[in-house]
């Protein structure tokens, strides 16, 4: 059809209120991440480890201390320090696989198309660009972590009748929503700063793994051999020791929480710098 | 459009420099809405120009400002009066192409029912109706420049900064391509600069020519009135007293130039003596003069009004000298 068939019309508003940019940005990588049967596996998967916590929830409820002779009692505990135990185990292995499945290419694929150029003709500063990719990767955290912990804390109010409600219904989940934040949003400032590096995805994908397991894996080495200096390189460790101080538990790693919390807030700060680094909207003058 | 008719482009003394040699030098100018060609050489600056424009280069020295809107300041406002179609890229995988199109929208800061009628209606307008539901990565290099058109369009821009828009397209896409812009400059309303090193896309869209070189703008001029002003090329191959009528040559045309027995100058019609006739005809007259005067012996005289083709290389080549 010829071009003066088609017409240009110009844009009437219609008076509804915009989003802000980084929900914009934040809903556009969510959106197409839950479309995907995978990442909906996972999900659901996630929720499994609180299934099983409620489960026995339920049965020491009823079956009293015998239980705790079987799992161990922070399996069976709706303290703060039981919650702590609980998504030190298996929460944090989908915690890695939910930032490796989100993160890598937020960045990186919007680089190698030549993306950051389109989004900053927009009228869009960087607080909202990385703010958007920050929260993809925050929520899919949250999403595994945070949602099946404050479940059970809700679970654990109306099954056990020794619970204090002051105690699962506010204060617990106020530390949980601390710690889970905490760590979430250090995480999604370390693969994002990842992302930015990289124009390639795989990349990302595996200086990731190699971080997240490889530091794992050589701590626990350490921790075999009797170094226990190889902690320190334990990455996903010094966060969930971190946190520790917040959930009143004992030290996940062989380091002083406070120590770690130090060296999360170092790394937190070179990820926020390699980001301002790496996503410049305006190119100053040399 | 009594908007868009007010929405000026100013850039005064700007200059940046990604490195130390700097990419643009005192560049000043003003437009007024209306189809601009950006010429330029590779390495001329025209990139750096339009992402200035967007406040995506240090604007220090220097001003720019869009419709009022000084885009050093207040560089996120002043965006939402310009349109960018960037020539590399600018194709977010992962999306439909009016997912991708509405999505711009949305960051435009149209609200979200807004931007996804509106991505229908600017696919509509570039020809992607058929194919909006389609991945954009699947999409071939002409619908992608299509695309990438409908991006810079939907939140309904005062200007449209197109860089390249015809790269890589065989002639009907670039046709189709040159027959949107034309459409939006000539009965739109809005201001379109055509960055490009491809003079016959400018002669074909543009009013007004900018032509920059090593960061400089070297000539403003309209394109239109050389076509009708009546400067032509006189192309002249003879024998016999060269010399003297080169020199007399000189004095009747604006340049000249030899190039083995052929001898090229550029007349300005309008600049010949009053006489009678038409003025084509007076010129030849005084050129044949000319020739019986000096002794030269013209075998073969052809003329052609002078294309914008001969400005340009002539205003680069005279840079160079």
């Amino acid at each position: 059809m010829p071009v003066h068939e088609r017409g240009y019309t110009h844009w009437n508003p219609s008076g509804l209120a915009a989003d802000p940019p980084w929900l914009v940005i934040a809903r556009r990588g969510l959106v197409p991440a839950l479309k995907k049967r995978r990442n909906l596996l996972l999900l659901f998967a996630a929720l499994v480890p609180a299934i099983i916590k409620g489960v026995i929830i339920f049965i020491k409820a009823r079956a009293g201390e015998i239980l705790e002779l079987a799992v161990g009692s922070d399996w069976t505990s709706l303290t703060p320090a039981g919650f702590m135990a609980f998504l030190d185990w298996w929460p944090s292995l989908f915690g890695f696989l939910v930032t490796l499945v989100l993160g890598p290419a937020l960045i990186a694929s919007d680089k190698q198309e030549n993306g950051l150029s389109l989004y900053f003709s927009r009228p869009i500063g960087v607080f909202d660009y990385l703010g958007g990719k920050v929260l993809v990767v925050l929520a899919g955290y949250l999403a595994v972590t945070l949602v099946p912990s404050l479940l059970l804390c809700v679970f654990g109010y109306l099954v056990d009748p020794t619970a204090v409600g002051l105690e699962l219904l506010l204060l617990t989940p106020l530390r949980l929503i601390v710690m889970c934040t905490f760590i979430g949003l250090g995480l999604s400032l370390v693969i994002l700063s990842f992302s930015a590096m990289a124009t390639r995805t795989v990349l990302v994908v595996v200086w990731w793994s190699i971080l997240c397991i490889g530091g794992g894996a050589v701590s626990s080495i350490g921790d075999a051999v009797g170094l226990d200096s190889f902690a320190y390189l334990n990455f996903l460790g010094h966060w969930y020791n971190a946190a520790a101080l917040v959930m009143s538990a004992s030290p996940r790693i062989a380091v002083e929480p406070a120590v770690s919390l130090l060296i999360c807030l170092v790394i937190m700060a070179a990820a926020v710098a390699v980001l301002r680094r790496r996503i410049r909207p305006v190119e100053v003058v040399v | 459009m009594t908007e868009s008719t007010s929405c000026t482009i100013e850039v005064a003394d700007l200059t940046f420099a990604y490195s130390r040699e700097p990419a643009l030098r005192d560049v000043s100018f003003t437009l007024a809405p209306g189809a601009v060609g950006l010429l330029g050489p590779n390495g001329s600056g025209k990139t750096t120009l339009l992402r200035a424009l967007l406040g995506q280069v240090g604007i220090r020295p220097g001003e720019v400002t869009v419709g009022g809107t000084d885009m050093a300041r207040q560089a996120p406002e002043g965006r939402r009066q310009l349109g960018w179609m960037p020539e590399r890229g600018g194709i977010i995988p992962g999306h439909s192409g009016v997912g991708l199109v509405a999505y711009m929208g949305e960051l435009s800061g149209m609200p979200r029912q807004d931007a996804m009628q509106r991505a229908h209606e600017v696919l509509h307008f570039v020809g992607l109706r058929d194919e909006r539901y389609r991945p954009c990565e699947t999409y071939s290099q002409g619908m992608r420049q299509r695309l990438k058109l409908a991006c810079a369009l939907v939140h309904d821009p005062r200007w449209l900064l197109l860089d390249e828009p015809t790269s890589g397209l065989d002639p009907g896409g670039r046709a189709a391509i040159l027959e949107l812009v034309q459409d939006l400059a000539g009965h739109k309303g809005l201001g379109v600069i055509l960055s490009t090193h491809l003079l016959a896309d400018v002669e074909a869209t543009c009013e007004e020519l900018l032509v920059l070189k090593q960061g400089r703008l070297l000539e403003r001029h309209a394109v239109a009135p050389h076509h009708v002003a009546g400067r032509q090329v006189f192309e002249i191959a003879g024998f016999g007293g060269e010399e003297a009528f080169v020199a007399g040559l000189r004095r009747l045309a604006d340049a000249v130039e030899q190039d083995g027995r052929t001898i090229t100058a550029v007349i300005d019609l309008d600049a010949l003596p009053a006489g009678e006739g038409a003025p084509s005809a007076r010129a030849v007259r005084a050129v044949l003069e000319l020739a019986r005067d000096c002794d030269y012996a013209p075998r073969r005289m052809r003329r052609r009004p002078v294309t914008l083709s001969d400005e340009f290389h002539s205003l680069v080549q005279g840079e160079d000298a």
